[in-house]
């Protein structure tokens, strides 16, 4: 039984086109005089070309094009917020994949042989590869005048004296791992030059205003006449999120060097060595407390891992920077978010944006006090927690939905069956079995940092015979945004989900509305559409109104029927349509959606963050063997405040799936690294969740606490699904095993060096540099 | 290049193919586009298709081992119009989010139904652990098998 949703319970309107293999990805269109592009990278991670030999790779038969920095035909600047990153490298290469030559030929096979012919000569150089040595005074420079890109800070009271007048303080240093976004198409584009002179671009992405922002400006073009269209995009989780401006602008590249269309699909190996991955980070966590449990003063320095460029980083740590205190009110706060060059991986967006690494952190600390106070975990928040009385975030703002804070930890205590599972007899066999808890806030939206971009459209146009076309500009990656926006269309305008045909994001449709990220899609698309229909219905009640003879005011549209109150006068919606159009009405309309303006001070972190905040918690039981430090999970609980659930079926998959990836990020997923290289890119060795991994058991509750500011009271599920999962793995394994856990992903090999070092063996840290 | 020719879908292709190319590449040359390219190393399961009624990645097959068999794709099982029972209830349990893991899963789910027409929740699991999906978090996907052969089952009593 459908227990929430507004939804009718239609099949989300891609499905069908999904299951018959017949929607199309962006590999899946062949435009006639269709070439292929590839890529040269750099083998090493740190080097100086001494000379690149392209003359055998332009022989090979069928080969069209084969590009250095100086065939360029833009300019070879990429950067998305600082110009640091070129298109191709021509002199210091920096990450191993830095992209040295493009190829485009007439076969897959021509082209792999050209990259094979192409000679290259680079002079190794020194590289940095731990990222806590980026500020030494003898570490090497890796890009610009330091490795420090930016700084950001939260400063709230003074936590010296906190430190002063506390009476327990509990420090860790937290290493946790990055992750690649695996989703299961990779990137890809597809590129080509319109007779008129435009440009059209396909291709697989979150954000398809990145795309022709970039596009346009290297082939010098006006935004108007780059025309991107978003195919069908087989996940993203922000890995589409600016990533795909790379290939995008390399495919132009080729095809305005060749004047035929190019594709550009990367090879799985090379797409998880080179696009951008979740952030290693290494948090420095002291925190200060009364005997009573009262957190008094948090201090954080978190170094932020961002690889060669900085790409979207800084946008990444500075959410991770406010959301790394967590739900609690503390007076005293200091937070050090240091963004940093290393050789290492290229660090950019990922579902959470650098907030489930801080939660990571924070939430060991919460359970570490705990511990060293005797209470429990649920007590310590209780007590620290955001609440009515104690409304306050980091920011120094007071929550008007701080209330939500307590009653989400009464719901996750109850449904994951806390009681029973945490005081159960520590068990002391081979298999210790434990359960732990991490809970979240979570800025919905984009920070105040990036509230430029806060913004959105959808264009509506109603039909002659009913039916009713909508675009938007958020996209749909495979989360169900078409689905949720064409409910929010039915709802708001009082007709079937069925008359409702909502378009994938085409730029020459809508106007640019941001970056779908910050599982903002909901909020922001569905206020635009509200909007536009704000706009529509009246147009719409008023010809009704004519045509019964009522006044306007007297009328009502629901199911798709204009009728009075007493229910006296009727007409069809099919009906005004087709009589609007005959009394030549406008029926199209844009509705647009700003974020409210924020007043935040970059200096201290104080101001208004978010638009919204929502908060989460995960409960997750685990099963240790002690004898080869694996870890199974038994069941996971979700709870989530999300304001009001749109679609049931929608919000089961997202917590699903943010759940599964979230266990794959703690337990199984690793970057083996060796001088900047992945030793493990390619599914064969980067280990993500299969079916067997599923838990036997989700539990999930939502709270419906409408949210004044959502559409429909909505709030967005995308990442605080997976946000606390971690927090909550890395607790329970620190309550079956009574070893403190700081380090992420709990593969069997870092649960042994946990164990042993708890057994008086220091030798943890060392060896694993 | 070598002449070959194999059946996919009931209909008979003749194409010409060098040694080394996969039996992947040259469906999807030949646009039989629901076959996906997630990988090329057999691990991400996208490419899977059944010949001669076994379930299996056509990036590990070369093409010229197709000669003379008999291929299906997600194409032959069922259209937006008259879909396969599978295809059904994967739409009906909300198992596909972005899809790129949906046509060889259905493949993988339609061979294991034809071999136990109720597999127990560890059979599906096992059947289905050699497709990764990125999206769902496999729950409503094994929902999804289960109904399909209750579906299945149904239609048989009919
Ligand atoms: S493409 Fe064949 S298994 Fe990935
Ligand atoms: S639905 Fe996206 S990979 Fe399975």
């Amino acid at each position: 039984m459908k227990k929430y949703g507004i939804d009718q319970g239609l099949p989300r309107p891609d499905a069908h086109a999904k299951v018959t293999g017949k929607a199309r990805y962006v590999n899946d269109y062949h435009p006639p005089k269709m070439l292929i592009g590839g890529i040269v990278g750099s083998p090493v991670a740190s080097g100086r070309i001494k000379s690149i030999d392209v003359s055998e790779a332009r022989r090979v038969p069928g080969i069209h094009a084969v590009l250095t920095a100086d065939d360029l035909p833009g300019p070879n600047s990429m950067g998305i917020i600082y110009d640091d990153q070129p298109v191709l490298v021509k002199d210091r290469v920096r990450m191993v994949g830095d992209r040295l030559v493009l190829i485009a030929g007439e076969t897959r096979e021509a082209v792999e042989e050209a990259k094979r012919r192409v000679k290259v000569d680079i002079e190794p150089l020194p590289g940095l590869y731990d990222v806590t040595r980026a500020l030494d005074p003898d570490a090497p420079v890796v890009n610009g005048d330091s490795n420090l890109i930016r700084e950001f800070k939260v400063i709230h009271g003074d936590v010296e004296s906190a430190a002063h007048d506390a009476e327990i303080t509990i420090s860790g240093e937290y290493h946790i791992g990055g992750q690649e976004h695996a989703y299961l198409e990779p990137q890809g584009t597809l590129a080509f030059p319109e007779a008129d002179g435009s440009w059209t671009v396909y291709v697989t992405a979150q954000c398809p205003f990145y795309v022709r922002a970039a596009v346009a400006r290297f082939l010098k073009l006006p935004i108007s006449m780059v025309h991107v269209v978003q195919t069908v995009t087989g996940g993203g989780f922000g890995g589409k999120e600016d990533y795909p401006n790379e290939p995008a602008v390399c495919a132009a590249a080729l095809a305005k060097v060749t004047g035929r269309p190019v594709k550009l699909i990367y090879a799985r190996d090379y797409d998880m060595q080179v696009t951008t991955k979740r952030h290693p980070m290494v948090i420095r966590h002291t925190l200060h407390a009364r005997r009573d449990g009262k957190v008094v003063g948090v201090d954080l320095e978190i170094l932020v891992d961002a690889g060669a460029y900085a790409g979207l980083s800084t946008v990444v740590a500075e959410r991770a920077n406010i959301s790394s205190v967590g739900p609690y009110e503390i007076p005293n706060i200091r937070v050090s978010t240091k963004v940093l060059y290393t050789n290492n991986l290229f660090g950019g967006p990922y579902r959470g944006f650098g907030a489930p690494q801080v939660a990571a952190a924070h939430e060991s600390q919460m359970d570490r006090l705990a511990s060293a106070l005797g209470m429990d975990p649920f007590e310590v928040r209780r007590i620290n927690g955001v609440s009515r009385e104690h409304p306050m975030f980091a920011s120094g703002e007071n929550l008007p939905q701080a209330h939500i804070y307590p009653e989400l930890l009464d719901r996750l205590e109850e449904l994951s069956g806390w009681k029973q599972y945490r005081n159960q007899p520590a068990s002391s066999g081979r298999y210790r079995e434990g359960i732990g808890i991490g809970t979240i806030i979570y800025g919905v939206n984009l920070h105040s940092g990036g509230q430029r971009l806060d913004r959105s459209a959808a264009y509506i146009i109603v039909q002659q015979d009913g039916s009713v076309n909508v675009a938007v500009g958020v996209t749909e990656m495979g989360q169900g945004a078409l689905a949720a926006m064409r409910t929010m269309a039915a709802r708001a305008l009082g007709i079937s989900e069925d008359l409702i045909y909502v378009t994938q994001v085409d730029t020459n449709q809508v106007p640019d509305s941001g970056p779908t990220v910050a599982s903002r899609a909901t909020v922001s698309g569905g206020r635009a559409i509200l909007d536009a229909v704000s706009k529509l219905r009246p147009r719409f009640l008023e010809v009704a109104a004519d045509m019964l003879g009522v006044s306007p005011g007297a009328l009502d549209l629901r199911d798709g029927v204009f009728s009075t109150s007493d229910g006296s006068a009727l007409v069809s919606w099919p009906e005004v349509t087709a009589e609007y159009y005959v009394r030549r009405l406008n029926p199209a309309v844009v509705g647009w959606f700003r974020s409210p303006d924020r007043e935040y001070d970059h200096d201290t972190g104080q101001g208004r963050a978010y638009m919204f905040y929502a908060f989460a918690g995960h409960a997750v039981r685990v099963r240790v063997d002690t004898e080869t430090g694996k870890v199974d999970v038994l069941d996971v609980t979700a709870v989530h405040d999300v304001g009001r659930v749109i679609s049931e079926v929608g919000i089961e998959g997202q917590v699903h799936g943010g759940v599964i990836q979230g266990l794959g990020w703690a337990l199984l997923e690793e970057f083996r690294m060796k001088e900047g290289r992945m030793l493990n890119a390619g599914f064969t060795d980067y280990l993500i969740p299969t079916a067997m991994d599923a838990p036997a058991d989700i539990k999930m509750y939502f709270i419906e606490d409408p949210e004044p500011q959502g559409p429909f009271g909505a709030k967005g599920i995308g990442e605080p699904s997976f946000i606390s999962v971690g927090a909550a793995v890395m607790n329970a394994v620190y309550h079956a095993l009574g070893t403190e856990v700081d380090i992420l992903p709990l593969t069997p090999e870092n649960v042994w060096r946990l164990m042993n070092r708890s057994a008086g063996n220091n030798a943890a840290r060392e060896d694993e540099k | 290049m070598m002449d070959i020719s194999f059946k996919v879908n009931g209909k008979e292709l003749h194409v010409s193919v060098t040694g080394n190319e996969s039996l992947l590449d040259v469906l999807r040359k030949n646009g039989f586009t629901s076959v996906k390219r997630g990988c090329s190393e057999g691990e991400c399961g996208a490419c899977g298709v059944i010949v001669d009624g076994v379930y299996l990645k056509s990036c590990l097959m070369l093409a010229v081992q197709a000669h003379g068999r008999e291929v299906m794709t997600v194409e032959a099982l069922g259209d937006v119009q008259e879909p396969h029972p599978i295809q059904v209830a994967v739409v009906e349990e909300g198992a596909v989010q972005c899809g790129f893991c949906t046509p060889s899963r259905i493949l993988a789910s339609y061979s294991l139904l034809q071999n136990s027409p109720n597999p127990s929740d560890d059979e599906v699991k096992e059947a289905l652990d050699g497709n990764l999906c990125r999206c769902t978090g496999y729950v409503k996907q094994l929902s999804a098998v289960k109904k399909a052969a209750e579906l299945i089952g149904k239609e048989g009593e009919a």
